[in-house]
């Protein structure tokens, strides 16, 4: 196994990791910029099938141009690489497509290992053609490929409208946009984005272009079942109560693709493998890694930015990928000149506002726990290990009232995702069956390695 | 707290495989013993392990005996538990590496049969017809088609739900705090939600029994002796057999041959048809990080075995603390300086395969006074009767 020496490794190009990058570059410092995706530019700057000027958003434009300065040298990367473990010392293993593993020693680390998304199980939502709102509109942007003929978007907050509109723009019929949250929620969202013009209109583009193309659009309705033979056909809908409690008769409306969206998770993996502090934090979109003001984590030398630290969106990230970069530059000994300073003083600035507006984004696709409680018994939870709801609300019955010996007890999240996609459920619904600490727990720690690799690869490679 | 105030038979500390078979034990000889865990169930050594019921890497003589013992009794609790946990009996081969290995297993299988265990040497040949996953350079192997495998946390489990249906109560997140003791013998326990009285407590705190013991003022000489593993996606039927490296044992046994290069390899595949594989053997305190170096050791060793591992998916790894003693058998029975304590811990690697006897003989000891076999090898006082008193009492503790 090779090993490489460098000043500091950054897990994740996406906005935050770019920003770092190009301060620490700028600095005369040896980066290593980490990302599993062929492309870098995270979810933000996901290259769209014909690439976009950025739009009116001012975070994608940066960033866009950020990627441009950059594509010189990146195009020298050998190729994707996924970084697969980080341990004591902060010591790094990351695998390329090749399943070539390389072992880092960084004298400092940012993770800006981005958000995903949260799903939230229903009967039916196994289905070939239920999909994250996330995930159709990448099949959209990067692939050029619609979700579906007839699409149904459903669940909280602005992903779901984006989502809609992207497949409608490309030529696919939305047939409904549902929204849990109902008309207060978005009257104080328009009010928190009131001093945003940008994303004010950017939302105001989505909704005019669905209404043009006659989607319906409903305010406090959610998606109660999907059904089909084999794949999805209809999707069962009714009015919803503020606590997400089904109040109206139920209704289908045909679709061949229904998209959910309920706001993003951080990306915890490597932050908690690594043993930084966790926090958390309802408005930012739960646990999320606990910083300082320069984005220092509680682990020496491993700093955080971007969606890891809260869930805020793309100029959050921009700010926080730049304060990082400083703070590693202190911590490895340089000390910032005046200009700096008043740089680093401004970003923080910049970062509170970021930060309100992630919180009045997150209120916008809050869970309400009705949504939780409805889950019928025989709803595979556990995609990997096969685990349903009924199992689990029998294992909280007889004792297992913690995340971790529900693990122990049902295999829940020892599959290949390592509880990624079941972990955010299993501890909402943990919370609401034990009617316990409002706080749900810290989700389970992954283990290394985060994605499969294979014996030949962790053992160093073909024996020579 | 004074719902919580309560009285017991018996306390049971440490809610691993150990505890929760001591609790069932004590619960089959008709007491209703409280079980006090400070995490949740199997959250030490016991969730965190192979489940090998592997004799043949049993020390000839008391170790061996107690071991096939145990393991007539877990095939026995199968059909007494409330719960099913996988237990397999596939057989078992010790893979030689080479002439001095075998050399040194000769001795070993020798001694083994004359204790009478089912195990015999076979050649690379017969090796790889046994187990057809083997490099085609296998030298040799030990063979015994006793060896089996467990899962070790539905064990726990099912040891404790066993002791929960037969009246024994199980408290999780109840933290062992301190003892109370009048005129030196124990008379309560305290812990994290209110204290317990009794006059008998068991401490089954695997790697962490030297923490609790020193609150009573004793020097026990169990270590903690991390162990790492791979858990690679679960596989179509792959090894027949449950296999480890005769480097294994060496290192158990034989600090001469430990020295020599090569890696102690355990692998085995679970029901579910993932493989374990496994694992370290390190000093490192209490630290329950894996390491690339030791992720590195045993991908190497495993596919050095079993050359079709290489392209088979690791998905992932863990580490878990053996409680390790000096001469490799565990502390078992009263502890002369403290009335009241019984141990029963430090069953470093072999944990799972001797849970079923050590939960009999504490029962014993307690409800009767003697255990049906001599267990003078593992009483705790050997290590006080020392020269350099290990087990040293000084003071009350509170
Ligand atoms: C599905 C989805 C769609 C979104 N769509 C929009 C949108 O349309 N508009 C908008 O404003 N915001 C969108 N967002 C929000 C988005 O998270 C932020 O706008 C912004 O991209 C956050 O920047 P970041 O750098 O923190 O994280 P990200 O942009 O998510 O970047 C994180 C990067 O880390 C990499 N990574 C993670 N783990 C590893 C690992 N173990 N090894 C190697 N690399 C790793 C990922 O591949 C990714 O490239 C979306 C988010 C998601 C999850
Ligand atoms: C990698 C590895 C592989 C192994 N493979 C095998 C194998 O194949 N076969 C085999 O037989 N054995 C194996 N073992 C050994 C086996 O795991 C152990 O011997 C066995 O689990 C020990 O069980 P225990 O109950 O004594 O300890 P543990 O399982 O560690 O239980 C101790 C419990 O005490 C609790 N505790 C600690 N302090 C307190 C307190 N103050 N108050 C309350 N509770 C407390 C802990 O939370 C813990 O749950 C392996 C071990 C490792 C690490």
């Amino acid at each position: 196994m090779d090993t490489e020496h460098c000043d500091v490794a950054i897990c994740g190009a996406g906005p935050a990791g770019l920003a770092a990058a190009t301060v620490l570059e700028r600095a005369g410092l040896r980066v290593r910029l980490l990302d599993e995706n062929i492309q870098p530019g995270g979810q933000l700057l996901r290259h769209t099938a014909k690439r976009a000027s950025g739009g009116v958003d001012r975070a994608r434009r940066r960033g866009l141009r950020m990627l441009d300065q950059r594509t010189a040298k990146e195009r020298q990367r050998p190729s994707p690489q996924r970084v697969i473990g980080i341990f004591p010392d902060r010591e790094i293993l990351a695998a390329d497509a090749g399943e070539h593993v390389i072992r880092l020693k960084p004298r400092a680390v940012i993770l800006a290992t981005g958000a995903r998304e949260r799903y939230l199980p229903f009967a039916g939502w196994t289905l070939p053609g239920v999909m994250g709102a996330g995930a159709a509109q990448i099949l959209v942007k990067t692939h050029g490929v619609l979700p579906a003929r007839r699409l149904v978007a459903a669940g909280a907050g602005p992903l779901i409208y984006a989502a809609a509109a992207d497949t409608a723009t490309a030529g696919g019929r939305v047939a409904a946009v549902l929204d849990q949250a109902g008309w207060q929620d978005q009257w104080r969202l328009a009010l928190a984005l009131c001093r945003r013009p940008a994303k004010m209109l950017e939302g105001a583009a989505y909704i005019i272009r669905l209404q043009l193309r006659g989607c319906r659009m409903r305010c406090g309705w959610r998606v109660r079942s999907a059904e089909g033979r084999g794949r999805l056909e209809q999707v069962v809908v009714s009015r919803s109560d503020a606590q997400g409690f089904p109040t109206g008769a139920a209704m289908t409306i045909a679709a061949d693709g229904l998209a959910i969206g309920w706001g993003l998770v951080a990306n915890l993996d490597l932050a908690s493998q690594a043993g930084c502090r966790l926090a958390h934090d309802a408005r930012l979109g739960g646990w999320v890694v606990d910083t300082d003001q320069d984005l220092a984590t509680s682990v020496p030398g491993i700093y955080a930015a971007g969606e890891v630290t809260g869930i805020g969106g793309g100029a959050k990230a921009l700010v926080e990928g730049e304060l990082a970069a400083l703070g590693v530059l202190t911590y490895l000994g340089g000390s910032l000149g005046r200009q700096a300073e008043a740089r680093r003083r401004r970003l923080n600035r910049l970062r509170r506002g970021e930060l309100a507006l992630g919180r009045a984004l997150a209120d916008a696709s809050r869970v309400p726990p009705g949504v939780l409680s409805g889950i019928p018994d025989d709803t595979v939870i556990c995609r990997c290990e096969d685990v349903t709801m009924g199992e689990i609300r029998q294992a909280v019955f007889t004792g297992a009232d913690s995340l971790l010996s529900l693990k122990r007890t049902l295999r829940l999240g020892m599959g290949i995702c390592q509880g990624r996609t079941c972990g955010p459920i299993v501890a909402d619904v943990l919370a609401l069956l034990t009617r316990g600490p409002h706080v749900p727990e810290p989700p389970w720690g992954t283990r290394a390695p985060i994605k499969p690799v294979t014996l030949e690869a962790l053992a160093g490679g073909p024996e020579t | 707290m004074s719902h919580f105030l309560q009285e017991a038979d018996a306390v049971v500390v440490g809610g691993g495989v150990i505890g929760a078979s001591v609790a069932f034990h004590l619960t089959c000889a008709g007491l209703r013993p409280v079980l006090c865990e400070g995490l949740d169930l199997a959250s030490g050594s016991s969730g965190a392990c192979d489940g090998l019921v592997f004799l043949q890497s049993k020390k000839p003589g008391i170790h061996l005996h107690l071991a096939l013992e145990s393991q007539r009794r877990l095939e026995a609790l199968r059909c007494v538990l409330p719960m099913e946990f996988e237990y397999l009996r596939r057989g078992g081969l010790v893979v030689i590496g080479d002439e001095a290995e075998y050399a040194a297993m000769e001795r070993y299988v020798t001694a083994q049969r004359q204790n009478g265990l089912d195990v015999r040497l076979v050649d690379g040949c017969e090796a790889r017809r046994l187990e057809p996953a083997l490099a085609a350079g296998t030298h040799a192997a030990a063979y015994s088609p006793l060896d089996a495998q467990i899962n070790p946390l539905r064990l726990t489990f099912a040891l404790a739900a066993g002791a929960r249906r037969n009246g024994a109560r199980i408290l999780t997140r109840t933290r062992v705090t301190g003892f109370e003791r009048r005129a030196g013998a124990i008379c309560a326990v305290a812990t994290s939600r209110g204290s317990i009285q009794t006059g008998t407590v068991v401490l089954a705190t695997g790697a962490d029994t030297p923490r609790l013991a020193s609150l009573m003022g004793l020097d026990l000489p169990i270590r903690p002796r991390r162990g790492q593993l791979l858990v690679t996606a679960p596989l179509a039927p792959l090894l027949r057999h449950c296999l480890i490296s005769a480097h294994y044992i060496a290192v158990k046994y034989d600090p001469a041959l430990a020295a020599r290069d090569g890696a102690s390899v355990s692998m085995e595949q679970t029901e579910r048809g993932n493989l374990l594989l496994g694992s370290t053997r390190e000093f490192a305190g209490y630290d329950r990080h894996t390491t690339v170096a030791g992720i590195q050791s045993i991908a190497a060793a495993c596919t050095r075995i079993v050359p079709a591992l290489k392209t088979v998916q690791v998905i992932r790894s863990f580490a878990g603390l053996r409680p390790w003693t000096p001469d490799g058998l565990p502390l078992l029975g009263p502890v002369p300086e403290v009335p009241g304590l019984l141990l029963a811990a430090g069953h470093e690697g072999d944990g799972i395969a001797l849970s079923a006897i050590t939960g009999a003989l504490i029962a014993e000891w307690i409800t009767s006074g003697h255990p049906h076999i001599d267990v003078q090898d593992f009483s705790p006082a050997r290590f006080s009767d020392r020269a350099s008193p290990k087990l040293a009492v000084n003071g009350i503790a509170s």
